[in-house]
């Protein structure tokens, strides 16, 4: 059996998202009938026995998703210890590159978490009403949900059963450094109007917010989630490192660094998820919530301010940039 | 009043992230690969790391070992490696004027076809093949070249490598 499949994390992480995959296929096939059966005017047992297992379905998909939001760390985990199994391997970087599904499946997790965070909200709007009104709805959104982790799952399976031992991957030095591809910045940017993005970014973030202007907060957060992961790796890891030629947004996850990856990364998906998450309210729901947006701001300064905090650190200690 | 402040502000920022990516879009910050409009079908001249290799992306460092294709529509593309213009020429096939390589010994621009390489060089890819203007033993032609290229016979095969090395 391959040697990755026999690793402890592995075999965890494998294991809970298989059990939580199928709890997740009994919740699908009960919300198929929910949307095809579901009539809250009727009274008859048929549609009482459709509203006690929409809460079976709601309960089921809840702990799942909670599950899942634990899991993603513990994916990038894993993948990281990974890179003693593997030569050429010092860190995520290269593991997530040994074969061609490692890329969309950390992409497809976070894509699937915003919406599972997203259907939480919906979830907790219709179970507030006394009517279920959006039952249907989340119960369409659940089943779209559900194609992507179906996907996400068979991408675990084939990204852990095709990583070989035997080859050697890139390490990250190669894959993000200045001694491997050339300029790797988006939008043909240098660094200053890298950085210079980065904070009007972040103030039109803030700005947008709390002015509650959803359809703008929408379109900078995505871009500010583009830039900022270029900042990162490009700019403020190399002050995290305290190496001009260290690039790299998976060495920082390790115990070295402190683990201080997982809030570098951790406080940007969550503060752009609470802006997601605030202005689709707005939009669609009309509810505008002060501590949704005080949660979002609260992440995304903590984001910014642990980033240039580094290079602050790294100035104070040796009176140059690097 | 306040309202309208902060939505003159949000105006002026949105304005000014689009200016700087407007800016950004048209300098020259980003990798090159391709020299366009060279229908004098002229030799680029290179300074390191000004381009980066179609076939690996890496920056041209190493003037010694590159290699420019000039295409019939004027394209130049630029090779760290004469291993790399193999490979690439694998998957694309455009209408090739010249495929001119530097020289290790002559430091010239020739004919990458009528170059002799050697199997041993220290290249920037670790093929092994670097080009020579006049033959020397154990140098072979272009057409050899290329056949051992694509059948991975070279200092990436740990077994030709103990072959060539203990030579």
């Amino acid at each position: 059996m391959n040697e990755i499949l026999l690793s402890n994390e592995v075999i965890v992480y494998l294991l809970s998202e298989a059990v939580l995959y199928m709890l997740l296929l009994i919740a699908f096939l009960v919300t198929l009938g929910l949307v095809r059966k579901w009539n809250f005017d009727a009274f008859t047992s048929e549609q009482f026995m459709w509203e006690n297992r929409s809460y079976l379905v709601v309960t089921i998909i809840s702990f799942a998703m909670l599950l899942k939001l634990l899991l993603l760390p513990y994916f990038v985990y894993t993948v990281d210890n990974l890179s003693d199994l593997i030569p050429g391997a010092m860190c995520g970087a290269g593991v997530i590159k040994a074969n061609e599904y490692g890329n969309p499946l950390l992409a497809l997790k976070i894509i699937v978490l915003f919406l599972s965070g997203l259907w939480l909200s919906v979830n907790s709007l219709d179970l507030k009403a006394k009517n279920y009104p959006y039952l249907k709805a989340k119960s369409w959104f659940f089943i779209v949900i559900f194609v992507f982790l179906s996907v996400e799952f068979a991408l675990d399976i084939l990204y852990f059963t095709h990583i070989e031992t035997s080859n050697p991957v890139t390490c990250c030095s190669v894959i993000f450094g200045v001694s491997g591809e050339a300029n790797d910045l988006p939008f043909g940017l240098n660094t200053p109007r890298l950085l210079i993005l980065f904070y009007l970014l972040f103030a039109l973030l803030v700005l947008t917010v709390i002015a509650s202007m959803p359809l703008v907060s929408i379109g900078a957060s995505l871009l500010f989630v583009i830039v900022a992961y270029y900042a990162v790796v490009y700019f403020f890891g190399t002050y995290i490192y305290e190496l001009p030629t260290h690039q790299c947004p998976f060495c920082m996850l390790q115990n070295h660094y402190n683990y201080v990856g997982y809030f570098v990364w951790g406080s940007l998906l969550l503060g752009i998820f609470f802006v997601f998450k605030s202005a689709v309210m707005q939009l669609f729901f009309k509810r505008s919530s002060k501590k949704l947006k005080r949660v979002s701001l609260l992440f995304l300064t903590l984001f910014v301010v642990l980033c240039s905090f580094y290079v602050g650190l790294y100035y104070f200690e040796n009176g140059v940039l690097l | 009043m306040k309202k309208i402040l902060i939505n003159i502000a949000v105006f002026a920022m949105v304005i000014a992230v689009i200016v700087i990516l407007l800016l950004s879009f048209g300098t020259d910050e980003g990798a090159k690969y391709v020299y366009k409009n060279n229908t004098a079908y002229k030799v680029v001249e290179l300074k390191p790391k000004e381009y980066q290799c179609s076939e690996c992306n890496m920056d041209i460092a190493d003037l010694e070992y590159a290699v420019e294709l000039i295409a019939k529509n004027g394209n130049t593309y630029f090779f760290d490696d004469i291993g790399c213009v193999v490979l690439w020429l694998k998957n694309n096939s455009p209408k090739i004027v010249k495929l001119m390589t530097n020289t290790l010994d002559t430091h010239r621009w020739i004919d990458a076809k009528k170059a002799w390489y050697s199997r041993t060089d220290n290249t920037p890819m670790g093929y092994g093949f670097a080009a020579y203007e006049h033959k020397k033993e154990g140098f072979i032609p272009y057409e050899e070249m290329k056949l051992l290229m694509l059948q991975g016979k070279n200092l990436h095969d740990p077994f030709v490598k103990k072959q060539l090395l203990s030579k």
